[in-house]
């Protein structure tokens, strides 16, 4: 009763804090606005009003085409290769909203445009990009991408959209030459007005599954997550992303801040009362961890709550979202412990506040924003030298439905956590001996 | 014979190279006021410390009721009530949230809280601002409500560092008028201060602690005994000071003349037939005195008998 009695009055100061729920439920909110306002829309369902950056792409068409891919009408032009098909497709209307096309002759030219950031993007059509495509289907088909590094949001949308229309393509085509093929081992060989109607035909094919694609793209595909995003929408994506990144930062900085209060009551001599009082001191400091357990936990329930309403954000199974959960709870009060133990006053834990729980937890969600940039490959490893990347690596895990590398990482986080209890129960134990 | 409330024996207690408490030992019993009266830095806090549990002596022991600190802390502590030198509340919520919090810690729940906090509250005469944020509360009002945590659970003895530091001359009264009166309910009481006045006032028995020593003890009367109820009187000078101690000597009913502190103290028997013997003696050796201040036997002239120096040095 007293260990509850102890945490119920923590949790009852906390919550009197305008600072505390600042930090707790007002910054993470507030920074997701903030990006729901920047891209667009703040509303998350599925007709939401999103306004994507527009990107300004070079595109350099270097196909030389396919004999199978002759005189054909497309959009009302006659183009000789499917390289022709695709920039005419990029410089559709439907495309306007997001990407703003030119065209160069030569891949230095449309690079240095990039170079120069007169455009975002750079897409380079190889000469072999019809062959290839009629051939083999996309695996051995090398558009470059060449990408202004200081943009990532446009450049991987753009690069998404190809590559959704290339895998169009690639289907239109290997059904193409599968289907000659089969009619001439029969001995049935079409005529051009008969190839043109077959070709048509597979185009509309190409079409519908570009459509599919462009309602599918994501801004930060977990490379290898391998399970799909289980909602589509770009938006609750993305924001979903931020919400989630926010919500380990700031829960790092409730669980470090309920466990400062063992230094503000020392200081302040209700620590001392505490211990002259017949309570133990176990008894004292397992209130403490209580109420940073409930502290941290009705800050991850509200603001998955709210951001379910608000932005339609969809979290993932109930089931892998509660071990999620369990993790970073233990995870973020382990942590506050530890860091707490390092402290021998609030002026020193202000220093861990500043410094050390802002730089581990920039580095632990740092993948959130460096998705599609070239540091990206980096940043899928380096998050992982702190627990708040353990933590987001997890959620991400939890977002994609694998459910293997959802329970491995949270094991991760609970050895993280084991860890840090360990070092900094010892600590504070011995501390108040 | 009244039963022991309160028992240490040779308390011991060093920090680094600093021997705080030495060899410690004395006895309250129940329903006594008992003071523990020397300077800052004396070691009575550090002798409460170790009473309350919690500071852990490196020698002796400590029994409340005849329960052993050590050994039976929980029960010891129940039995005590702590009223800390340093205001120790929650700032951040209301007086009676703060009550509420302590009486729970002290084991108190349900109904029998809300009353016993109303009580109290009563008793502090906080009852109007009870639902008031404590970081609003004057000086005063926040003393009292530490006071009145320490009383939430009815505790037997009573435990009061210093607890006048720093405030008002109205609310210092309240606070020694609700001394006595919880001694007058039959609580045990130590309480520690530097104020002279106040273990005057208090006190049934005062233990005079230096250098973390217990120097004198007893009852006021028998502590002024140890300087033999002798006048004080305290001169400042311009002229030789050995000539002027050497003429003071001299005169009949001057007990000891000593210096301190660049002023002479003249121990007499009776100041005022003596004072005009002083001026002449003075004058006799070209000493011209500046300022004189008499003072009849206290505790004040008990600590500087013992120790050589003022008690507020």
């Amino acid at each position: 009763m007293k260990t509850l009695s102890i945490a119920i009055k923590d949790l009852w100061r906390a919550f009197r804090s305008y600072f505390a729920l600042a930090f707790m439920f007002g910054v993470p909110i507030l920074m997701t606005v903030l990006f729901a306002f920047l891209f667009g829309g703040a509303g998350g369902d599925e007709d939401a009003n999103f306004t994507l950056p527009v990107t300004d792409v070079i595109l350099v068409n270097q196909d030389e085409g396919n004999p199978y891919v002759q005189d054909l009408e497309y959009g009302g032009e006659i183009v000789d290769s499917l390289g022709e098909v695709l920039v005419t497709i990029l410089k559709g209307e439907e495309f306007a909203d997001i990407m703003d096309i030119a065209t160069k002759d030569s891949e230095s030219q449309a690079k240095a445009e990039v170079d120069a950031q007169n455009a975002g993007l750079a897409v380079i059509i190889p000469p072999d990009f019809s062959n290839a495509l009629s051939a083999q289907g996309t695996e051995d088909v090398n558009i470059e991408f060449y990408k202004d590094p200081d943009l990532s949001l446009g450049p991987q949308i753009v690069q998404s959209v190809v590559m959704g229309i290339v895998d169009g393509f690639s289907s239109a085509t290997l059904s193409y030459d599968s289907i000659i093929k089969a009619l001439e081992s029969e001995g049935v060989v079409l005529t051009a007005e008969e190839r043109m109607a077959l070709i048509d035909a597979l185009t509309q094919v190409a079409d519908t599954a570009l459509e599919e694609n462009t309602a599918d793209l994501t801004i930060i595909p977990p490379a290898d997550l391998g399970a799909e995003e289980d909602q589509g929408n770009f938006m609750t994506t993305l924001l979903r992303g931020i919400m989630g990144g926010m919500m380990i930062f700031y829960a790092f900085y409730t669980g470090t801040s309920a466990a400062q209060t063992i230094l503000e009551e020392e200081e302040n001599g209700t620590l001392a009362r505490l211990f002259i009082s017949p309570t133990d001191t176990r008894t004292i400091l397992n209130g403490k961890l209580l109420a940073g357990v409930l502290m941290v936990s009705v800050q991850i329930v509200i603001l998955m709550v709210f951001s379910n309403l608000v932005f339609g954000i969809h979290w993932g199974s109930f089931g892998l979202l509660a071990v999620f959960s369990v993790g970073l709870v233990m995870l973020t009060n382990s942590f506050g412990i530890f860091a707490i133990s390092l402290a021998k006053s609030t002026k020193q834990a202000g220093i861990l506040y500043g410094a050390v729980l802002t730089f581990t937890g920039m580095l632990g969600i740092s993948g959130v924003f460096t998705g599609g940039t070239p540091v990206e490959e980096a940043f899928r490893f380096l998050p992982l030298l702190v627990p708040q990347g353990w933590a987001m690596r997890t959620i991400e895990y939890v977002w994609s439905a694998n459910i293997g590398k959802t329970l491995l990482f949270s094991v991760g986080m609970i050895a993280w956590s084991l860890v840090f209890f360990l070092i900094g129960n010892a600590r504070i134990k011995r501390r108040y001996a | 014979m009244k039963e022991i409330a309160v028992k240490t024996l040779n308390l011991d207690k060093s920090f680094d190279d600093v021997h705080a408490v030495n060899d410690v030992s004395f006895e309250i019993h129940q329903g006594e006021i008992f003071s523990l009266l020397g300077p800052n830095g004396a070691g009575k806090t550090t002798t409460i410390g170790m009473i309350s549990g919690l500071l852990t002596p490196d020698a002796g022991e400590v029994w409340l009721l005849g329960h052993s600190v050590s050994s039976e802390p929980k029960k010891a502590k129940a039995a005590l009530g702590v009223v800390p030198q340093e205001i120790a509340l929650y700032e951040d919520i209301s007086g009676r949230a703060n009550l509420n919090f302590w009486g729970k810690m002290y084991g108190l729940r349900g109904n029998a809280l809300s009353k016993r906090v109303d009580e109290v509250l009563a008793l502090i005469g906080l009852e109007d601002r009870a639902k008031g944020v404590v970081s609003k509360y004057s000086g005063g009002m926040k003393r009292r409500l530490n006071v009145g945590v320490a009383l939430l659970h009815e505790p037997q003895i009573l435990v009061m560092d210093e607890p006048t530091v720093g405030i008002d001359p109205q609310s210092r009264r309240k606070i020694l008028d609700s001394v006595k009166n919880l001694r007058d309910q039959g609580i045990t009481i130590l309480y520690t201060t530097h104020y002279m006045e106040e273990a005057q006032e208090l006190s049934d028995r005062i233990a005079i602690m230096d250098n973390g020593e217990i120097i004198a003890r007893g009852t006021h009367d028998e502590l002024i005994d140890i300087v033999g109820e002798l006048d004080r009187i305290t001169l400042t000078i311009s002229g030789d000071p050995v000539k002027a101690k050497d003429a003071w000597q001299e005169i009949s009913g001057v007990e000891d003349v000593f210096s301190e502190n660049g002023v002479i103290h003249l121990l007499v028997t009776d100041s005022n037939r003596i004072l005009s013997g002083v001026f002449e003696a003075a004058a006799s050796v070209d000493v011209h005195i500046n300022s004189v201040e008499i003072q009849e036997p206290n505790l004040e002239a008990v600590f500087l008998h013992l120790t050589g120096r003022a008690l507020r040095d």
